[in-house]
């Protein structure tokens, strides 16, 4: 006898971003078990991330490179023009269309970690075991700290630079890795004299021994972070009568590029993973809110392999935090819009895009550095290669773990991705042999304004909505739905997903 | 020989022995006014000599003798005014010495009697820094903290305090070593001059006895004086007297006794004859100077 068809609709599928931690039987439909190269948009569907577009046409400066490594956008002060430098193939450069090597004279480097900080209408340049640059909005050039006007003191080549508190507050040397050392006020090229000194917090790590990573401002705090504590110090705006407020034990930041302040938090990538400090500062004695949660085992199978400079960038136009781990060739998204109930962020993953570092310039464009130069996170390309964005469900059950189930049928509802060749893929019972249907998505008309073909005039909504359905074979206790689209200039949003099940026998 | 020159003779031999007595006469004269001059003298010599004298009291007693005086203070005092002596020496020791190792070792036991209570400070700023993860702090401004330059500030302002009031207590040590000495040392003398003034007390009653002796030999002095001149003014009137009578008798031999001669010419005519005028051969009339050196007249 015929039995009833039994209907499971995903609406926004995998709005809640990436699950790989819960058990997938009993994970919301919500929860996605694979969002590669996907982002939450801002109607809460899965769609595909954008990829980049070279700014870059003339990068002989860093050609035979290894790329960029670091972007900072300065606005002049004097008349608001922007300049932008960068790092790559040991040079200190200049531009975005044409990269220009401003390297000081007789200054060779050989490393490339720089971490690039501004203070009072100069750009700072530090990397550990090198004498720190300057550039001056006055000179327009970029000098050795030590040959700028009214330097003072050993210019400290540490590692770690912020811009906080009107002074410079460096750390993380060669041999040093406990001891801060602040600037004049408003003189960060003025290390000696003045209102600069320094502290050694030794003896304050609530471990015993630890080392400085990165350093922080949040909420008129400094935020001083170890690899595995962090210490919140209070009254930093005179560090002479700074003092501890908070330390917080085993939780550290394992990577300096990977501290973000979003205004509200300080984002950072631990050794458990993704955490938010802003969190801590006002619940203070409360858990940990681990951002990343629901990826926590992956991230940290990430961190343990990475060998390269993690970067990261918190934009607030796309509204999320990027991690890249270079040696894997993967960052993950860190969704912004809002948090979910246990606190995580709604989370993807990407591959391809490999951008070696960040910066969000202040009119709110990413530029990530790449090979050949600058590039901007605007177009649906990576360059001009297509990137693959996959959506898998976590297992389904569909209520009723015991039941064999058919998938009869899987429908679809598609936003963008016009002509897209799109994979809809089904499997069972855990398993990753995935059977498939591929589909061309519309590639739509979006009319034109008073433009007629054959005097027939086309009008549509601008977006291309398609709904692919596909019969679907093969029986199991559990499904996983998933669809593969190849991205290549258009966007692509998941708005929902119909699946036809029909219930067999009891195991 | 004629009986002239031998009267001549004999007349000139008459004025002779006759000047001679007369100088003898003077001459013993003056000497028996020499002797009694002398012997007065000698006398109110011993009269007028100081006495000694002897003041004695309680403090002591005072000796005063021609060859000066001399006090003795009684053996209590002698050792009290020893005592005190020698204690005003060590005083005025004290007060000589340089106040810069006194200063020192007065700063030092005001530095270790706040140094407990800076500890406690000390330990507790650094308990309190600790606390505050600022153990560490080192700024160009102040060093360290600046809690810790305060505490520094203020231990230096101590110290100099300490180092001040040490100085001001050696000070007002050796001012007060030198007045005690002096005290001691003006004490000291309180005996003598207690001595002193029982000297003086007394003295006037030797000076009296002493004054007596010395008028009454200056009056008996004057006294032997004005006899020994009044007795030399009569020798020398008689002595004038027998000049004259002795010249008067000579005179007298000398006058022609009817024949125009004299009666010592008559008489040694007679007994020799011849003239009177002539002068023995070999006989040599002596001169006024002669006379004169030889009455010893000038």
């Amino acid at each position: 006898m015929a039995q009833q068809l039994q209907s499971v609709s995903i609406a926004a599928p995998g709005f809640f971003g990436m699950n790989t931690q819960d058990s997938p039987v009993e994970s919301p439909p919500r929860f996605a078990s694979i969002a590669l190269n996907c982002v939450i948009d801002q109607y809460g569907r899965v769609g595909a991330r954008k990829g980049y577009s070279y700014i870059t046409t003339n990068a002989t400066a860093i050609s035979g490179g290894n790329g960029l490594t670091t972007i900072y956008e300065y606005i002049k002060k004097s008349d608001g023009t922007k300049v932008v430098f960068s790092t790559g193939n040991n040079k200190l450069l200049t531009g975005t269309v044409t990269l220009v090597d401003a390297t000081p004279a007789s200054y060779t480097i050989t490393a490339e970690d720089w971490k690039i900080v501004e203070l009072n209408e100069k750009v700072y340049f530090f990397q550990r075991g090198y004498e720190p640059c300057v550039y001056s909005e006055g000179t327009g050039t970029i000098q050795k700290m030590s040959a700028v006007s009214g330097s003072a003191g050993t210019p400290p080549q540490a590692n770690e630079a912020l811009g906080a508190f009107g002074r410079l507050f460096v750390a993380d040397f060669t041999t040093d890795k406990h001891t801060i050392y602040w600037s004049d006020l408003l003189q960060g090229h003025k290390w000696t004299g003045g209102s600069s000194g320094s502290i050694d917090i030794n003896k304050v790590w609530p471990r015993g021994a630890d080392e400085i990573v990165a350093l922080a401002q949040h909420n008129n705090f400094l935020v001083i972070m170890g690899r595995r504590s962090t210490i919140i110090y209070g009254g930093a705006n005179d560090p002479s009568t700074m003092a501890v407020t908070d330390i917080i034990d085993n939780v550290g930041c394992i990577a300096r590029d990977s501290v973000q302040n979003t205004g509200a938090d300080i984002l950072f990538l631990s050794e458990h993973g993704v955490q938010s400090l802003g969190r801590l500062i006002q619940e203070k004695s409360a858990i940990l809110k681990d951002i990343s949660r629901n990826v926590r085992n992956d991230i940290t199978n990430y961190i343990t392999l990475e060998t390269g400079i993690i970067k990261s960038v918190y934009s607030t136009v796309e509204a999320f935090y990027l991690v890249t781990f270079p040696y894997s060739g993967i960052t993950y998204c860190f969704d912004m819009r809002g948090m979910l109930e246990d606190g995580s962020a709604r989370t993807t993953i990407w591959n391809k895009i490999e951008p070696q570092c960040f910066h969000v310039n202040k009119a709110g464009n990413l530029y990530m550095g790449h090979a050949n130069g600058i590039t901007l996170f605007d177009e649906y390309n990576d360059g001009t290669a297509t990137y693959s964005m996959e959506y898998f469900s976590n297992p389904m059950s569909f209520g009723n773990a015991t039941t064999l189930k058919f998938v009869k049928k899987i429908a679809m509802t598609i936003i963008g991705g016009a002509g897209a060749i799109t994979n809809l893929q089904w499997a069972y019972d855990y398993l990753f042999n995935y059977r498939s249907s591929a589909y061309t998505l519309s590639s739509g008309s979006i009319a034109e304004y008073n433009v007629a073909e054959f005097n027939v005039g086309e009008y549509s909504t601008g977006v291309v909505i398609t709904r692919p359905s596909i019969n679907a074979s093969g029986s199991g206790f559990v499904a996983t739905i998933g669809i593969t689209s190849e991205i290549d200039g258009a966007a692509l949003s998941i708005q929902q997903i119909d699946v036809l099940a029909l219930m067999g026998r009891l195991v | 020989m004629t009986l002239d020159q031998l009267l001549g003779i004999t007349n000139m031999g008459g004025a002779a022995a006759l000047s001679n007595l007369g100088i003898k006469e003077a001459r013993d004269a003056g000497t028996a006014q020499q002797t009694a001059l002398t012997d007065m003298a000698n006398k109110y010599q011993s009269d007028i000599q100081f006495k000694p004298y002897t003041v004695t009291g309680a403090t002591g007693s005072s000796t005063f003798a021609p060859g000066g005086g001399a006090s003795t203070l009684s053996p209590q005092l002698q050792a009290m005014m020893q005592q005190l002596l020698t204690s005003s020496g060590g005083m005025f020791s004290g007060a000589a010495q340089p106040i810069d190792q006194r200063a020192m070792d007065v700063t030092a036991q005001l530095e270790a009697a706040s140094a407990p209570s800076r500890q406690r400070e000390y330990l507790s700023m650094e308990q309190r820094l600790f606390n505050q993860g600022r153990g560490g702090l080192q700024t160009a401004q102040y060093g360290g903290a600046p809690e810790q330059f305060a505490f520094a500030k203020a231990l230096e302002e101590q110290r100099a305090q300490n180092a001040l009031m040490g100085r001001t207590q050696a000070m007002n040590e050796q001012t007060q070593q030198l007045n005690i000495g002096q005290g001691l040392f003006n004490n000291a003398f309180v005996p003598q001059q207690q001595m002193n003034m029982q000297t003086q007390v007394n003295t006037p009653f030797a000076e009296l006895i002493n004054r007596a002796q010395q008028q009454g030999a200056v009056t008996g002095g004057e006294l032997a004086g004005q006899g020994t001149q009044a007795r030399i003014a009569g020798e020398t009137q008689a002595n004038n007297l027998r000049q004259v009578q002795l010249q008067g008798l000579l005179d007298a031999l000398n006058a022609p006794a009817g024949g125009g001669t004299s009666f010592l010419g008559s008489l040694l005519g007679k007994l020799f004859g011849g003239g009177t005028s002539s002068t023995p051969a070999g006989f040599v009339t002596p001169t006024a100077a002669q006379q004169n050196a030889a009455l010893n007249l000038p």
